[in-house]
């Protein structure tokens, strides 16, 4: 990591090996992401006025501001439930009193909570484009209904399932990713309150830089 | 009464207002400015809120017969969370008749915490009285152009981006969840970022930090020394809580909901909390909807003044208060507002009144008990014994039957009532609720 003059906008966090690290997001990488997750979401073709469901804490601030920013200027209308074990009631109420188009990130404890509430997510998902994060895909992959799709946290990196498949999107203007062996390296390429340079995370993946369908800026991670 | 003297005194020590003109405005032009927003508000919401136009049309008013204070305390009618979930249910609006705009002018919905039970969907636009509310309160507490400040709050509030007042007042936000496993994180961003201020810290984040500081040896004066001001929410702080806290050096300023209409938080005085009477219009009422006198006990009731999507007319919010209308000594004219309990929390004991506050002083006395977690189960709000779960530390506990045997004697002297106190482990009750409340009375 190296210094930087771009001041930071907002403290939130990212995991590496299981620990959270302090994250300072400036509001131009911020509004980088949104337009990124807004071109991601426009490829969806969801019909605006419709809801959209984030299940996420505050410390996941610097991925899911930007991704609520982009669903709202979509003209998705909102709601979070908080990715606790003590919030599957929320989650519950939230898809049974609302339209639900989209549902993102669900980690194992939002899935979790909603059993404790005695409700089966798989049913609850059905009909909707839900974003998991891996051990959630594993659980809801053979469930029939849902459109799902995969979410991965690469430290500061998100990368995410579009329907057209062929791997997990990175924004390639923001990050270089670099699959060596069974880790992958990322590297800030732009201006950002923390850069990052060859952060290293323990996750193997496969690029793929085949040129996308849609205008989407590449690479996809497989995983 | 107050004396002027004693409010220019105070307020040359204490921090000075985020908002001067709105926050020390003399009575009267408070009133005048409710009554010019209450005429603006009242035809709107009458149009467009379900809920109102049917409450309001059983009870044979409308914003023409509205034309003063006095006409709107003596004639509209009153709502209550159960009007809302009944219009929800019967309705299927989810958000119960209150919404008074389009989906289109909606950005994200927030949640009331769910303390009555089921969480209910408030609609948010762009801006709403809480932001205002908020950054009057931080700026009070220490918070200046530069700083940065914990937010250490939940999501389902209004999601991620309902915080971007903070960097529009200057303020850098550290976004933490509220949940005592954050806490080496908060030590970290604490240690970092030094924040002048710290919001907002519950019950169970409190005993979290003790445990913490007593297991790392990590000096509390030395990690909160850049905090000027921290928010304490969630339920009333403990006088042991009060004590440990100020020992790490730590000024807490009290914080509650506005019944869910906006915020409402103690100033340097610490002589109650301050509700802003330019966002929203308090009440305080007896059981026949007739307003007491300042200092007696009532139930607060608010009006909305200030939010555009999904305004409350007349909300009982089954909070217990007693108010002071007369100026504070930190200058401001707000009404000052000290939170009693729950109207659904009141228990009869052999004909005594109980409530969860009274014995919270009593159960964190004792070591074992000191995280004060406790619920006073009632099945039935009469009773012949007061049933009280105690959460206790098994690691500080010799003898449990001796310490249910010392607290059914405290408890039974104190409040000269039949006493049954059930133990069990701290770990075990905090399962039963989310951690920033747990559940003070329950039905099993």
């Amino acid at each position: 990591m190296n210094a930087t003059s771009t001041p930071a906008s907002y403290i939130a966090r990212y995991m590496l090996g299981g620990a959270p690290h302090l994250l300072p997001v400036g509001a131009r990488e911020c509004q980088r992401a949104e337009e990124f997750f807004a071109r991601v979401i426009r490829e969806e073709d969801v019909a605006r006025g419709r809801k959209a469901l984030i299940i996420a804490t505050l410390a996941e601030a610097a991925t899911m501001l930007p991704f609520e920013r982009a669903l709202i200027k979509m003209g998705l209308i909102v709601c979070n439930a908080e990715a606790s074990p003590y919030d599957g009631a929320r989650t519950e109420a939230t898809l049974r009193r609302f339209d639900v188009a989209v549902i993102a990130p669900v980690c194992g404890t939002a899935l979790d909570a909603i059993a404790v509430t005695g409700f089966d997510a798989a049913l609850l998902f059905r009909g909707k484009i839900v974003w998991a994060k891996p051990d959630v895909y594993a659980r809801l992959q053979n469930a029939p209904g849902i459109d799902l799709r995969r979410w991965l946290d690469l430290g500061p990196v998100t990368a995410l399932e579009t329907r057209h498949g062929g791997g997990l999107l990175v924004d390639g203007r923001e990050w270089r990713v670099e699959p060596e062996g069974n880790a992958t390296y990322v590297s800030s390429r732009l201006d950002r309150a923390m850069p990052f340079e060859r952060l290293r995370i323990p996750v193997a993946v496969k690029l793929n830089e085949h040129t996308y369908n849609a205008n989407l800026p590449g690479p996809r991670v497989i995983i | 009464m107050v004396e002027a003297a004693e409010i220019k005194s105070f307020t040359l020590r204490a921090p000075d207002h985020f908002d001067p003109h709105a926050e020390t405005m003399p009575r009267h032009e408070i009133e005048a400015l409710q009554t010019r927003r209450l005429e603006e508000l009242l035809p709107r919401v009458y149009a467009h809120s379900a809920l109102i136009r049917r409450v309001w049309d059983a009870a044979g008013v409308s914003p023409e017969d509205i034309n003063s204070l006095a006409d709107f305390k003596a004639r509209v009618p009153f709502i209550d969370k159960d009007a809302i979930r009944a219009h929800r249910d019967r309705f299927g609006d989810p958000y119960g008749g209150i919404r008074i705009v389009d989906d289109s002018a909606v950005e994200t919905v927030g949640f009331t915490s769910g303390t009555t039970g089921d969480p209910t969907p408030v609609p948010n636009g762009i801006t709403n009285a809480v932001e205002v509310s908020h950054l009057r309160e931080l700026w009070h507490s220490g918070g200046r152009p530069g700083d940065y400040i914990v937010h250490m709050m939940f999501t389902f509030r209004g999601g991620q981006s309902r915080n971007n007042f903070y960097n529009a007042a200057g303020l850098t936000p550290i976004m933490i969840p509220h949940n005592p496993t954050e806490l080496p994180f908060l030590i970290q961003a604490l240690k970092t970022y030094r924040p002048s201020v710290l919001y907002m810290l519950s019950t169970p984040l409190l005993i979290a930090l003790e445990q913490y500081f007593e297991k790392t040896g990590d000096d509390p004066r030395e990690i909160f020394n850049s905090v000027k001001g921290a928010s304490f929410g969630g339920e009333p702080l403990s006088p042991r809580f009060a004590a440990l806290v100020k020992d790490w050096g730590l000024e807490l300023f009290e914080h509650s909901s506005l019944g869910d209409v906006s915020g409402m938080t103690e100033c340097s005085a610490h002589d109650g909390m301050h509700g802003w009477e330019d966002l929203a219009l308090v009440e305080c009422l007896d059981d026949a909807g007739h307003e007491v006198s300042d200092g007696e006990l009532g139930e607060l009731t608010v009006t909305s003044l200030a939010d555009p999507v999904a305004p409350l007319i007349r909300y009982r919010t089954e909070d217990l208060v007693r108010v002071n209308r007369a100026p504070c000594v930190c200058g401001r004219t707000h009404v000052r507002i000290w939170p009693v309990g729950r109207k659904g929390d009141r228990t009869t004991v052999q004909g005594k009144p109980v409530l969860p506050r009274d014995i919270q002083k009593l159960v964190e006395r004792h070591r074992e008990t000191r995280a004060s977690l406790f619920q006073i189960v009632r099945p039935k709000p009469e009773m012949e014994v007061l049933h009280v779960r105690a959460g206790y530390d098994p690691e500080a506990t010799a003898d449990a039957s001796e310490l249910a045997a010392r607290l059914t004697a405290e408890l039974g002297t104190a409040f000269e009532v039949s006493v049954r106190v059930e133990l069990v482990s701290n770990a075990e009750l905090l399962k039963l609720g989310p951690p920033q409340k747990i559940p003070r009375v329950t039905k099993q």
